[in-house]
C-alpha cells in the first residue's frame, strides 16, 4: 500500500518537473464591444531581434490569425503602409494619439494593433539542445478612446518535454512564430480580465487635493530655501568658524550652534555673541517665519557642573532649562509671538550622541495636512458651566 | 522500498532545483503612499547599458504588458508616452525634475511614472557555462516628483536543473520576464 503512493507521488512529481515553468499568454482585457469595433489595423511590429524580417513574419501572422477567428475586419497592410506615409507618421510603430485618431479617421478602423517581437531565433535549450523561441508582445489601443484595451505577452521555447527527454521533433521556428502569435491573439477573444477603473468624483477629489499638497509642498520648499540662505549669511562668522551649521530637512529648518555661541561656562544668561545671534535669528524668523513654530533643545554638557555651578541650579537638567529659557525670552523680546516658541532640554549626555553639546533651534514648516490640529481639553472639573 | 524512497527524495529535489534559479532584490517603497490611487501609468524608455542593444524597448513593452496583465493600473499607450516626453522636450526618464514630473503626469493622465535602468541583459560566463542574466533597477516617481518605489532585480537563468541535468534553461527573454514579474511582486503587497 505504502508502496503504491509512493509511486503516485512520484509519478505526480515526474509530472510536475515535465511540466515545470510552462505558462501560456499574460494578457490584460478590458470588455470590447466588437460590434462597435468592427474593423481594426495592425500596423508594423517592431523587430526587436536579430532576424531581419521578424517583425513582418509576426505583423503577417497576426493578421491571418485575425480574420481566421472571423469576428474583426482587418485593413488592409498595404493601405495602412501607405496612410501612415501619406500621414507623416513620425515613429510607425508606436504612433502619438493625434496620429492613432487620424488613422483611424483615413483607415476607418476602431482600432489600431501596435506590438513588437522581442525573441525569434533559435536558443540554446539546456544540454546541446536548441530549440526555436519567439516572444511576441501586442497592445489594442482603441480610437474613440485612444486608451489601451487589450494587451497580450506570449513568450515561448518549442522545446518541448517530448523533444527534451524522448526524441520528438522539434518544432521549427516557423511553425513556433504561428503558435506564438495565434495563443497570443486567442487572448483578444478570451473573458474580460477586468472592468475599467471608475473615473468617479471621489477619484477626481482625491487628485485635486494631490494637487493642492504638491502646490503647497512648492511654495514651502522655496520658504526653507528662502530661511535657510537667509540664516547662513547672518551666522556666516560661526559657520566659517565651524561652530554652527544649518540643515534644511523637508519640513524645518535647522539651526545647530555649539553651547559656547549662545552660553559662557556655567552661566544660563546668554553671552554677548549668544545675545547677537539670537537677534539675527529673530529678525529672520519675524520676516520669514513669524508663524512657524519654534523649538529650541539643549543638549547639555555635564562637564560644566562643577560644585559651584551645582549649588547654584542643583542639575544639568535645571541649568539647560534655564538657558532654554533665556533664548526664548530674548526671541519673545525681539517680537516673536511666545505662542510659537517652545523648548526641549535634556537632564544628561544621550547615549550615541558623541561630544554634541549644542544649542540646536529648529523652525517648523509643516503643512496644513501634516499638521496635527490642536487637541481641546476641558479640564476646569465643570467650572465653566 | 528504499529504492522508492530515495527516488522520491531525489525528484523532489529534482522539482525543487528546476524552477529555484538564483536571483537578488533589494526593493524600496514608500510607506505613506496610498497605491491604490493610481490607476493609470506611464512606462518611459528605459535606460539601456546592456550589450543588447535593443534591451530598453524589449523590456519596456514587457513591463507595460505586465502591469496590465497585474490588474492593478492602466498603462498609457506607449506612443502616447514618448510622444509627450518628446514634446515637453525631456532629456532623460532618470533626470527628470519635480516640475518635469508633474508636466509628464498631468499631460498623459497619469498617476505616476515608471522608468529604470538595464545594466545587464545578455548571456554571461558562468565557469565553463553560458547563462542568461538580467539587472534591472525599476522606479516608480509620483506626480509631485517623488520616487515612491524603487526595486533593483538581478536574475539569472542558469540552475542546477538546466546545468547538469539537461533540464530546459530559460532564454535572456524568459529571465527578463522573470525580473520584471518579481518586481511587480513587491507593488502587489
Amino acid at each position: 500500500m505504502a508502496s503504491r503512493t509512493l509511486k503516485v507521488v512520484a509519478a505526480l512529481l515526474f509530472l510536475a518537473a515535465a511540466l515545470g515553468c510552462a505558462s501560456g499568454p499574460r494578457y490584460f482585457r478590458l470588455p470590447i464591444d466588437f460590434d462597435k469595433m468592427q474593423r481594426v489595423a495592425v500596423l508594423p511590429v517592431e523587430n526587436l531581434t536579430r532576424e531581419p524580417a521578424a517583425g513582418d513574419k509576426v505583423r503577417h501572422r497576426v493578421i491571418a490569425e485575425l480574420l481566421a477567428r472571423g469576428k474583426v475586419q482587418v485593413a488592409e497592410p498595404g493601405a495602412v503602409d501607405r496612410t501612415m506615409r501619406q500621414l507623416q507618421v513620425a515613429d510607425r510603430f508606436q504612433p502619438s494619439p493625434e496620429e492613432i485618431k487620424q488613422l483611424g479617421t483615413n483607415l476607418e478602423v476602431q482600432g489600431i494593433i501596435t506590438g513588437a517581437v522581442s525573441e525569434f531565433a533559435m536558443t540554446r535549450a539546456g544540454g546541446n539542445l536548441e530549440a526555436p523561441e519567439v516572444a511576441v508582445q501586442l497592445f489594442l489601443i482603441d480610437v474613440a478612446s485612444g486608451s489601451v484595451v487589450w494587451a497580450a505577452t506570449q513568450d515561448e521555447s518549442g522545446l518541448s518535454f517530448w523533444v527534451r527527454h524522448f526524441g520528438a521533433e522539434p518544432l521549427r521556428i516557423s511553425e513556433q512564430a504561428s503558435r506564438t502569435v495565434r495563443q497570443t491573439v486567442g487572448t483578444l477573444f478570451a473573458k474580460p480580465t477586468r472592468q475599467p477603473f471608475p473615473q468617479d468624483a471621489r477619484f477626481e477629489q482625491e487628485r485635486k487635493r494631490r494637487e493642492q499638497v504638491a502646490e503647497a509642498r512648492g511654495a514651502r520648499d522655496k520658504r526653507l530655501a528662502a530661511v535657510d540662505e537667509m540664516i547662513a549669511t547672518g551666522l556666516s562668522q560661526q559657520i566659517g568658524q565651524k561652530v554652527a551649521d544649518v540643515k534644511r530637512t523637508d519640513n524645518a529648518v535647522r539651526v545647530l550652534c555649539a553651547m559656547d555661541v549662545f552660553f559662557d561656562y556655567g552661566q544660563a544668561a546668554l553671552s554677548t555673541e549668544g545675545q547677537l545671534v539670537a537677534e539675527r535669528l529673530a529678525a529672520v524668523i519675524k520676516e520669514r517665519a513669524a508663524n512657524q513654530t519654534v523649538e529650541v533643545t539643549i543638549y547639555p554638557d555635564e562637564a560644566e557642573l562643577s560644585d559651584e555651578v551645582r549649588s547654584r541650579y542643583g542639575s544639568v537638567w535645571d541649568l539647560s532649562a534655564a538657558r532654554a529659557a533665556s533664548l526664548l525670552q530674548r526671541f519673545q523680546r525681539q517680537g516673536l509671538d511666545p505662542a510659537h516658541l517652545k523648548a526641549a532640554y535634556f537632564g544628561g549626555k544621550r547615549a550615541g550622541g558623541g561630544a554634541n553639546e549644542r544649542v540646536e533651534i529648529t523652525i517648523m514648516f509643516p503643512l496644513a495636512e501634516e499638521r496635527q490640529p490642536p487637541e481641546v481639553v476641558d479640564l476646569t472639573g465643570g467650572a465653566k458651566q | 522500498m528504499r529504492h522508492w524512497r530515495w527516488m522520491v527524495l531525489t525528484l523532489a529535489l529534482l522539482v525543487l532545483a528546476a524552477c529555484a534559479a538564483p536571483g537578488q532584490q533589494h526593493y524600496y517603497v514608500r510607506k505613506e503612499v496610498d497605491f491604490s490611487y493610481i490607476k493609470r501609468v506611464a512606462v518611459l524608455p528605459f535606460e539601456n547599458l546592456s550589450a543588447d542593444k535593443t534591451a530598453g524597448e524589449k523590456v519596456r513593452k514587457m513591463m507595460a504588458c505586465e502591469m496590465l496583465a497585474s490588474g492593478l493600473v492602466d498603462v498609457a499607450p506607449l506612443g502616447e508616452t514618448t510622444a509627450a516626453f518628446e514634446r515637453l522636450r525631456l532629456e532623460s526618464p532618470g533626470a527628470l525634475k519635480a516640475e518635469d514630473a508633474k508636466a509628464l503626469c498631468q499631460a498623459l493622465g497619469v498617476q505616476s511614472l515608471v522608468y529604470g535602468t538595464i545594466a545587464h541583459h545578455e548571456e554571461v560566463k558562468a565557469g565553463a557555462l553560458s547563462v542568461p542574466e538580467v539587472a534591472i533597477t525599476f522606479n516608480m516617481m509620483d506626480e509631485s516628483g517623488t520616487t515612491i518605489w524603487s526595486d533593483n532585480v538581478v536574475v539569472s537563468g542558469g540552475s542546477f536543473w538546466s546545468n547538469y541535468l539537461g533540464g530546459k534553461g530559460e532564454s535572456v527573454t524568459e529571465v527578463s520576464l522573470r525580473a520584471i514579474r518579481t518586481a511587480l511582486g513587491t507593488l502587489r503587497h
